[in-house]
């Protein structure tokens, strides 16, 4: 049955290798994916431990719909305390890993210790073997995978990995599957690093038996053709996710020359429509159908003729937008280089911005750079960057430690000029016109980010009924609800909404981009009770779901309060607050976000939460979840 | 009556800030080629070069999505239409 995977407990320190089956008390508790592993942190690493210290564990899952029938349900979680942050370090990506970890036999794998010498796992139909690594400690991710695969001597194993960033615990290093599947969020490539664990590996040929397969069947393709048969989607199917670059840098909406403009001028090869000039195709993930992933070979320069996946639209930030860089190729191969160093697009274009516009104000000189030419545009000089963060070299070795620590290092005002929430760096979106979307990064667990959260049909301008008709399932709601992103009222309703709604993808394991994060017409919780059930058995309501969701939720919270977080960490940088955006559209020029309504904002939003004023769930909420007695250790 | 078009702020900047046009038309198309002929403007924020509506863009029929029929889709006195462009990715 879909419910019979297990968890593995693999102590690196020792080589002890235990395994347990998950209680179907559990799976109605947390489901799996990011939300067991939510409990699973709160219950296994201890307050207060170095992240990058043995005593940190990581944690990788499926979700419970993993490898199932459900559409995109390819969705693989990494856990762990954040090297970046402090708090929940968490990251989700797609791919083909967790299907075939489940088919393997395991749902969750909890990693303790430290390997004295870099080691690998490997998988194989419920078994588990610790190798040795040290022949590709040190190479690419690319590299990575195709050596396991010829050692073990299986082109179908399946492989996450870390790359040279995480070797080097910079702490925003991605954890890797594929050409460029990335959980790339919240440094838990350090994780893996700082534990000497280069890289899982897994074949699984033990099947799912689903609970009922001809209805599985059937409400799948129903739900395939609810997917497949919305605009959005075939946008995102011709285009990829670079396809909203047009009209968000049209707008004003993107952050330019780090945080001083809002507006790319000049900037025709950024368009989705110059990268798909130069892809050869799409490519998609595990039971997707909408293939969203360009592939790409680099047309000139130094890295000619190499082959690629993406852009994804953060890549056309952070590597155009952000450095106030504008030609296609500049791009092509900063994302080529930050997937095979492992490292995160976002965080990693957002600091070397951040260090250009420090340079361009004379706070960074020639000395401090190495002789560096750091003014905006310099596309060279960006790519050096991308060597010398991944490999800790001068300066890359300051901004690898991540914003907070950086800005610290360098000193002199340095940190006003830093755009993060809870010491990691934004999307390269503007929110200073967009308060709802302002919300959703100000209190995001795991620091400034846009998918945590971010109720991104607010951009839309769809109907009233519309969005109440979404808003008001499952749970009822008859609070305001606005067509106008620029509006405060109803965000926070909003935001607690798709903040619950991504972390119930995120325990089931398929990809927001199914869900109403893209799209009024997309599946939500009604669906998902519906594929729960004729897949796996289990008999949840949509508002148990919600409630599931909202549960492993508060687990991030009291995880994070026991890392010190108060309400003062859910808060903007004042740049968001004191300095106007500059240009865009008139609807969007000269717009700050109020802090008092931001204030308001917030209060809210925690009352939707069931937390008092300062964040903090309450009693009766923990009671109402069923998490008052937390850890437990079920499990 | 007439039917009433609603204006995505995006767009507001060039119909004179107005957030709701009226226009007469017995399709999406009719209606929104009466919103160009008022404003000729909103036509870049709206087309594609071969006449069809950007990739990001669709429009609402009072609370149902027009897609796929878009322009072709029948609309009545009264109906209310709703410009959307789809910006949500990551």
């Amino acid at each position: 049955m879909a419910l019979n995977r297990k968890i593995a407990y693999i102590e690196l320190t020792t080589g002890d290798i235990e395994t347990k089956p998950i209680p179907v008390k559990v799976r109605n508790m947390f489901l799996g994916g990011r939300g067991l592993d939510m409990y699973l942190m709160y219950n296994h690493i201890k307050p207060g431990v170095d992240p990058l210290g043995s005593d940190n564990v990581a944690f990788v899952s499926a979700g419970v719909l993993g490898g199932t029938l459900a559409s995109a349900s390819a969705r693989t979680h990494i856990g762990g305390k954040s090297p970046l942050t402090g708090f929940v370090g968490s990251a989700n990506m797609g791919g083909f890993f967790a299907p075939e970890l489940r088919w393997a036999g395991f749902d969750h794998l909890v990693i303790k210790g430290k390997a004295e010498n870099p080691v690998y796992l490997w998988i194989q139909n419920n078994e588990i073997e610790i190798r040795d690594a040290k022949h590709i400690w040190g190479k690419t991710v690319h590299e990575t995978q195709e050596i396991i695969r010829e050692e073990l001597g299986d082109r179908d194993i399946k492989i996450l990995t870390i790359g040279p960033a995480g070797e080097n615990l910079v702490r925003f290093a991605n954890v890797m599957t594929g050409i460029k599947d990335a959980a790339g969020r919240s440094g838990m490539g350090a994780l893996l690093g700082s534990k000497n664990l280069k890289a899982i590996a897994v074949r699984g040929t033990m099947d799912i038996k689903l609970e009922r397969p001809e209805e599985a069947l059937q409400y799948n393709k129903k739900v395939i053709e609810q997917i497949t048969s919305a605009k959005v989607s075939q946008t995102q199917g011709k285009l990829g996710t670079p396809f909203i670059w047009g009209a968000t840098n049209t707008q004003g909406l993107v952050r330019v020359n780090n945080f001083q403009l809002n507006q790319l001028e000049d900037a025709d090869e950024v368009e989705a429509e110059a990268i798909d000039k130069v892809a050869v195709g799409m490519a998609g993930c595990f039971g997707c159908q909408v293939h969203c992933r360009s592939k790409y070979v680099i047309p000139e320069g130094d890295y000619a003729g190499v082959y690629d996946e993406g852009p994804e639209y953060t890549s056309q930030g952070a590597w155009a937008a952000e450095p106030g860089c504008r030609s296609l190729n500049n791009i092509l191969v900063c994302n080529h280089l930050v997937n095979i160093y492992g490292l995160d697009t976002l965080e990693t274009g957002s600091l070397i911005s951040w260090v250009m516009e420090l340079y361009e104000k004379g706070i960074l000189t020639d000395e401090d750079t190495g002789g560096l030419d750091l003014r905006f545009g310099n596309e060279e000089a960006v790519i050096e960057m991308i060597h010398r963060i991944a490999k800790r070299e001068g300066l890359g070795d300051i901004l690898a430690e991540g914003p907070l620590r950086a800005a610290e290092k360098i000193g002199k005002d340095s940190i006003k000029y830093l755009v993060h929430v809870k010491g990691m760096s934004n999307l390269h979106s503007d929110e200073r016109p967009t308060p709802g979307l302002a919300l959703g990064i100000a209190t995001a667990s795991r620091g400034s980010d846009h998918l945590r959260s971010r109720p991104a049909i607010d951009l839309y301008h769809l109907p009233k009924q519309v969005l109440r008709n979404i808003y008001s399932q499952p749970v009822p709601y008859d609070g305001p609800v606005t067509s106008d992103y620029r509006d405060y009222e109803g965000k926070a309703w909003q935001v607690f909404w798709q903040e619950t709604c991504y972390e119930a993808v995120d325990c089931l394991g398929i990809c927001k981009f199914h869900t109403v994060f893209l799209g009024a017409s997309l599946p939500s919780f009604e669906e998902w009770s519906k594929l729960l059930y004729y897949n796996t058995g289990l008999e949840l309501s949509p508002l148990d779901i919600w409630t599931i969701a909202e549960r492993a939720y508060n687990m991030e919270r009291l995880f994070n309060i026991r890392e010190g977080l108060t309400r003062e960490d859910d808060w903007l940088v004042d740049r968001y607050f004191d300095e106007p955006t500059s240009v865009g559209i008139p609807g969007v020029r000269g717009k700050t976000i109020d802090r008092d309504k931001l204030k308001n904002m917030i209060d809210e939003y925690y009352e939707h939460h069931g937390w008092d004023e300062q964040g903090v769930p309450r009693l009766e909420t923990l009671q109402r979840l069923g998490i008052e007695n937390e850890p437990s250790h079920i499990l | 009556m007439g039917i009433s078009i609603n204006i995505h702020p995006n767009l507001r900047h060039l119909t004179n800030e107005q957030d709701v046009v009226q226009v007469n038309g017995n399709t999406v198309g009719q209606c929104l080629e009466q919103l160009v002929d008022q404003f000729p403007g909103v036509k870049s924020g709206l087309f594609a070069k071969d006449g069809t509506l950007l990739d990001y863009v669709t429009v609402y029929v009072n609370d149902e999505s027009a897609y796929p029929e878009e322009l072709a889709r029948s609309v009545h006195d009264s109906d209310e239409l709703y410009i959307v462009m789809m910006i949500a990715g990551g």
